[in-house]
């Protein structure tokens, strides 16, 4: 998965109208709570196959940078 | 030896909270809430409804009429006291007879398994032919008004379950546990942590606790299909402890369970932590939706965090 599909996804799971690029994080998208953070979570889950969940860290990530770092180290984004 | 269940009464609180109305109250965004959560009402207990009380209104509905039990076993994380073990005020005040073993567990979202499994056990002793498990939490009493998180998802209530003697196939049990996630669901400044003047406090981290049953719960769940030799096709039904509409679609996707094996109330009860799962069974029982036989497959997860599995034969 590219990076601009990912930021595709965390814009559709937070249903924002802010543009989501690497500097976007739950202090500065006002929809980015604890139920748009499940949101984020559950999706990817789905879209990787069941390898997003296994990602712990994936869990208190809440910047698109730091999730986008850890999927890249699993592999699962380029 | 093994046990069956005969019998499940329900109690809940009198205030029935329309969680519509609850997010109106607070400024809450309730279409959000409810695409996750899918909890539409919850019960929250007044000052005068303890879960002691609750518990023994329910479990009256089963003792009025039988007196012969032989073990109590009372499953709560919202004790009346630290100590006498709360099974002991119970026993006095349902006037159940005294050579009883009674007892509690102190186990959430798993303890009515754990409360199973504790039955199975005694009833393989030759002098204990009736066991009766009481559930019973009151976590609406330990959470503050702005912790919209916990208080659009839990709801108090009891539910009393009688376990008799009968002989059919020994059931095996699936237990996980994980000590290390006991931040992720915690009552603050209870017990010995008690701190003065301040009351003791609910929080919880969804994210935390979706992440550790979205990884475990399939993996034990499958593991209690295989330790009992029973296929998912064989199951009438899958319980699962109703946290919340996210929670158990997930555990759907992953483990690819039909949608007609899946009973769920959470919608119209909400969280009702150790009780979730025996109210399932008594909706089951009273729409008449199981008969002898079937195959149930129970599974409790959360605070601990823990999980907890089993089949059970109706």
């Amino acid at each position: 998965m590219k990076q601009s599909e990912l930021f595709k996804i965390i814009k559709k799971c937070l249903k924002t109208k802010s543009n989501i690029d690497l500097k976007s994080s739950s202090r500065n998208i006002e929809e980015w709570d604890s139920l748009g953070q499940l949101s984020i979570l559950t999706t990817l889950d789905k879209k990787f196959k069941n390898k997003a969940s296994k990602l712990e860290k994936l869990a208190t990530a809440e910047t698109v940078k730091d999730i986008y770092s850890i999927l890249k180290k699993a592999k699962l984004v380029s | 030896m093994n046990g069956a269940i005969t019998q499940i009464e329900v109690k809940l609180p009198k205030n029935k909270i329309s969680i519509k109305k609850l997010c109106a109250k607070y400024k809450w965004d309730y279409l959000k809430i409810i695409e996750k959560t899918g909890i539409k009402n919850v019960y929250h207990s007044s000052k005068d409804e303890s879960a002691i009380k609750l518990a023994i209104s329910a479990a009256k509905k089963i003792t009025k009429k039988n007196k012969k039990i032989d073990a109590l076993i009372y499953v709560t994380q919202s004790p009346e006291f630290f100590l006498p073990t709360n099974a002991c005020v119970i026993q006095n005040r349902l006037g159940l007879k005294k050579n009883i073993i009674a007892y509690d567990i102190n186990q959430g979202c798993t303890g009515f398994v754990y409360g199973l499994y504790n039955a199975q056990l005694l009833l393989q002793d030759n002098l204990i032919n009736n066991v009766l498990i009481i559930c019973s939490d009151t976590y609406t009493k330990n959470i503050k008004k702005d912790n919209k998180s916990c208080l659009t998802l839990f709801s108090d209530g009891a539910t009393a379950i009688l376990v008799k003697k009968r002989k059919n196939k020994k059931k095996q049990y699936i237990f996980y546990t994980d000590g290390s996630g006991e931040n992720d669901l915690k009552l603050h400044f209870s017990g010995n942590q008690f701190v003065k003047n301040k009351i003791p406090e609910l929080s919880m981290d969804g994210r935390k606790v979706l992440i550790f049953t979205m990884n475990y719960v399939p993996q034990i769940v499958r593991k209690t299909l295989k330790e009992n030799k029973v296929t998912l096709d064989e199951l009438k039904y899958v319980i699962f402890h109703q946290a919340s509409k996210i929670v158990i679609e997930n555990l759907i996707r992953k483990l690819d369970i039909p949608l007609n094996k899946i009973y769920k109330n959470y919608d119209r009860f909400g969280n009702t932590v150790s009780s979730t799962i025996p109210l399932c069974l008594y909706e089951l029982r009273k729409k008449k939706m199981i008969s002898k036989g079937d195959k149930i497959l129970i599974c409790g997860f959360g605070v601990g965090l823990s999980i907890a599995s089993t089949i059970m034969e109706v």
